[in-house]
């Protein structure tokens, strides 16, 4: 086998694998922070997409700003969500896994009812290739690798460093710990839900001009985010960055030797060989 | 400083505290003893907005902050310490003292305080990088004092400092505390399983047994008292 | 003076009462009630609407000219549709209901080849009439007599195509064809296959997708390392078809396009953007404003797209043209009873939006069930479809001679 053949295979996982992480981050965050898994948060991916659709395609913008605009707006429905339905569920496993279905279905038939059943192309604001070699990318698909990675950093830097990120972090670790410390759980946890869709809405909307938009658009992306938190370990950063990479070679190389049906089951079979070896995940807490 | 009357505190039909009243003047240490399921602990969580007391008042410096949520009691400057240490686990040694400081923000006084503290703990400036949950339990309780002075509380509650440590290591705890109130002025609501601890540094110490207070009164005329020596001090 | 008002009045509303009774008795019409499957939402989406959209235009042009006269009979024509998003089971699902809950004898459209096979299951026995658009080569045989194909499949398109292609671009050797990996993608990659294999073309990549994919540079990084003059998106639905042909130009493929099953190039556009979808041949795929149609298609392609603001592609085409073929039948057996329309269907051809339409097809399938029409292959330029050429299908060349 022709080795750009194999290079060009694993930048074909890793880029999009890269967007994967930042839905699997929002997912783990949401999850660390609240203590519930939101089976939604494919909807909020979904809703990414069709804020940049209008931005782009219906208002004529500017692609950059209505990304912004998008990743806010998307922002501001979780903490719509997390005041309406999730501040009740915290902790509730159970009841959240529930209700958040609830929620999957109301969104993405809202969907549909409003924004029709079809795929809609948003126009891409980068054209042309960059080519080593043999090896190809799009300059749009670079981007987005690089907007990825940049949302990636400024997640690290911002629940690291910020104090309202160290705030959260310590809400994950020990609630009453952090209430005891002065940190307001409730604005706290909003906050963290918020930022979490936030981060399903950028993927979203940066690859709204790569696959167009659609009701269910959302279906896929936070299955591979699921693949990824459960390798790299529920609740870690790293991890989830980690398990995005793996997965992205699994099915880079996968996709040289097997059909894509085959290959979509690469990746559930990379979970349960980790489920194996490390139960947790390869970060999880013990 | 603190006011507590006929505080109560249920868990559905579990009832934990059933009716106690205490209060801590300023600069006093004052310890409650008592065994296992007192409700000592509770009442604790009750003071600092963990729990929401089912009946009673609790005021602290002259404010009723009954039913407050925790945050907002921390901000009136009262620090608790909580059973467990409940440290941030995953965090650094040094990243746990600056969420003591969370109300706080940044500048000069915050950074003289840290100073002030690793001063006290020598131990958590060599440590200041390692995780919290790599540290030794004596080190932990440390850290989680530490943690509590940070915010430059005016009163400080500190529920079983002493629970699993080697009893070196307790007295040297013991007589951290004295010193903290000594050097700050600060007030503090002592919980113990070691009653010869609580009792040789506190002023005063109520026993509280199955939800309320048994008995009360200066920490050395207790320390004779025939009771709390046969139930607290081995005879 | 009094009293006798009050006789008026009461005999008056008598009177109202009455011919308010009366009147829909008078004009009492009967209703056909007749069903529509497809994929109304999900990636296969557009089929399910063109059509519904299609049966929706001429069933309400018969309902607006006072309905369908057959025999001494009336008939207002109400549709009753259901989405199967594509899927088998719920194919199922929504054909025992047609069949069993609301009664209907007619099923005029459906598109996605297992689904026809799931809906099939229940119509075949139950005696219900089936027209569909889906490209599964066993939807028609003589198992399946109530079955019809209203609109060419690759069976007939791909031979014709390729041979086409093959005159047009005789330095076109290497071909490679892409197909979702269902019955109808698999048939039409056999077809395919076949007609360029007969041609002694170089087959040099056959492969399959999950339906839903939207991520192709895996695929695309194998296909184009066999380096194919040729790329046939065959089956691929118009948004991933779009897809498909995006990826492979950021991939940096510049050789022909053909899409042998072909639909809604417009959508095909949109998301493939113009640069990308440059040059596409389609066979099966009709401009409703080329030159080549009748004029019957452009007229329906005008109403189209007043009313639904979107220019209809082949399905909504075909299923428009099925309604109309079915109906015509009605009036023909002069009753709704299936096995009297069914011998009328097969009797003559009829005059449809397609001009005039044969229903054939037997040396493929063994039953003559397939509407049989003059087809035209268009291209992609600039983003506007262009139709170049009109060309026969094998089996219609046959008839017609």
């Amino acid at each position: 086998m022709p080795i750009e053949l194999l290079v060009q295979a694993l930048l074909n996982g890793f880029a999009l694998a890269l967007v994967y992480v930042l839905v699997a981050l929002g997912l783990t965050l949401i999850f660390s922070i609240l203590g519930i898994i939101n089976f939604a948060h494919g909807e909020f991916y979904m809703l990414g997409g069709y804020a940049t659709y209008f931005g782009v395609a219906v208002f004529g913008l500017h692609y950059v700003p209505t990304l912004l605009l998008a990743i806010g707006a998307v922002g501001l429905a979780g903490v719509v969500a997390e005041r309406l339905i999730f501040r009740h569920l915290r902790g509730k496993t159970l009841n959240a896994f529930i209700v958040s279905l609830g929620l999957l279905w109301v969104l993405q038939s809202g969907a549909q009812l409003t924004f029709g059943v079809l795929d809609k192309p948003v126009p891409s604001a980068f054209s042309g290739i960059i080519r080593a070699g043999r090896v190809i990318i799009s300059v749009e698909r670079f981007v987005v690798v690089l907007a990825a990675v940049g949302l990636i950093a400024v997640l690290y830097g911002f629940l690291q460093w910020s104090r309202v990120g160290r705030a959260m972090r310590a809400v994950a670790q020990d609630p009453d710990g952090a209430a005891l410390q002065g940190v307001n759980i409730e604005f706290t946890s909003m906050l963290g839900f918020a930022v979490g869709c936030a981060l399903a809405g950028a993927a979203g909307g940066l690859l709204a001009p790569v696959f167009a938009v659609s009701p269910p658009m959302g279906a896929l992306p936070v299955v591979k985010a699921f693949i990824i938190i459960i390798v790299g370990g529920m609740g870690s950063l790293p991890g989830a960055v980690l398990g995005g990479l793996l997965l992205g070679t699994v099915e880079g190389i996968g996709s040289l030797f097997f059909s894509s049906a085959a290959v979509n089951v690469l990746g559930f079979l990379m979970v349960i060989a980790v489920l194996l070896v490390r139960p947790r995940g390869l970060f999880g807490a013990a | 400083m603190l006011e507590v009357t006929d505080l109560r505190v249920r868990y559905g039909n579990v009832v934990a505290v059933a009716g106690v009243s205490l209060s801590v003047a300023d600069g006093e240490i004052v310890a409650v003893i008592g065994p296992n399921g007192a409700g000592k602990t509770s009442t604790l969580r009750a003071i600092s907005g963990l729990v929401r007391p089912s009946a009673g008042r609790i005021s602290f410096n002259g404010t009723d902050i009954t039913g407050w949520k925790a945050h907002r009691i921390v901000a009136m400057g009262l620090s608790h310490a909580p059973e467990g240490r409940r440290l941030f686990p995953q965090m650094t040694v040094l990243e746990n003292l600056k969420m003591g400081a969370y109300l706080r923000g940044n500048g000069a006084a915050l950074e003289r305080t840290l100073q002030e503290v690793v001063a006290r703990f020598p131990r958590l400036a060599e440590r200041r990088r390692q995780r919290a949950g790599t540290l030794s339990g004596g080190e932990q309780q440390m850290l989680a004092i530490g943690r509590a002075l940070m915010a430059e509380p005016r009163m400080l509650i500190l529920d079983e400092p002493s629970f699993g440590l080697a009893p070196m290591v307790v007295t040297e705890i013991g007589r951290v505390i004295q010193a903290i109130n000594r050097a700050r002025k600060v007030a503090v609501l002592l919980v113990e399983q070691n009653a010869r601890m609580a009792l040789s540094i506190s002023a005063r110490t109520y026993v509280m047994e199955t939800g309320t207070i048994v008995l009360e009164g200066p920490s050395a005329s207790l320390r004779e008292s025939p009771h709390v020596k046969a139930a607290y001090l081995g005879g | 003076m009094k009293g006798q008002r009050c006789h008026g009045w009461v005999l008056m509303l008598a009177a109202v009462l009455a011919l308010g009774t009366a009147a829909p008795a008078a004009a009492a019409e009967k209703t056909l009630e007749i069903g529509v499957l497809g994929p109304l939402s999900g990636g296969a989406a557009s089929y399910g609407v063109e059509l519904l959209r299609g049966a929706e235009m001429r069933s309400d042009e018969i309902n607006k000219a006072g309905g369908l006269k057959v025999g001494g009979d009336v008939y207002k024509i109400k549709l009753i549709a259901y989405d199967h998003k594509a899927s088998a089971a719920d194919a199922a699902t929504a054909a025992n209901k047609l069949v069993f809950q609301d009664k209907v004898k007619y099923i005029i459209g459906n598109a996605v080849g297992a689904t026809c096979n799931a809906v099939q299951t229940v119509t075949e026995p139950q005696k219900v009439m089936f027209a569909f658009v889906c490209w599964g080569t066993n939807n028609l045989g003589p198992d399946k007599p109530h079955s019809f194909r209203s609109m060419l499949s690759q069976w007939e398109a791909a031979e014709p195509f390729y041979r086409w292609i093959k005159e047009k671009r005789p330095t076109i050797k290497k071909v490679a064809v892409i197909s979702p990996n269902d019955t109808s993608g698999l048939d039409t990659n056999t077809a395919v296959v076949k007609a360029v294999k007969g041609l002694a073309l170089d087959l040099v990549s056959e492969e399959t997708y999950e339906r839903g994919t939207k991520d192709f540079y895996p695929i695309l990084t194998k296909i184009l390392a066999k380096k194919p003059d040729l790329l046939d998106v065959a089956a691929a639905p118009p948004a991933e078809a779009g897809l498909i042909l995006k990826q492979a130009h950021e991939l940096g493929f510049r050789g022909a396009k053909g899409w042998t099953a072909g639909v809604n190039p417009v959508t095909l556009v949109g998301i493939a953007g113009v640069e990308a979808a440059e040059g596409v041949w389609s066979p099966v795929n009709i401009n409703v404003r080329s030159d080549f149609v009748d004029p019957k298609v452009r007229k329906f392609g005008d109403e189209y797209e007043k009313r639904y603001k979107e220019v209809p592609g082949v399905i909504a085409v075909a299923n428009y043209g099925a309604f109309d073929v079915f109906t015509k039948a009605m009036q023909e057996a002069g009753s709704v009873e299936t096995d009297k329309v069914l011998a009328a269907l097969t009797s003559r051809p009829y005059d449809t939006v397609w001009g005039r339409l044969v229903i054939g097809g037997k040396e493929t399938y063994r039953i003559d069930r397939q509407f049989l029409y003059p087809m035209v292959i268009s291209e992609i330029r600039g983003g506007k479809i262009v139709d170049i050429e009109q060309v026969l299908p094998a089996a219609l060349k046959a008839l017609t001679k």
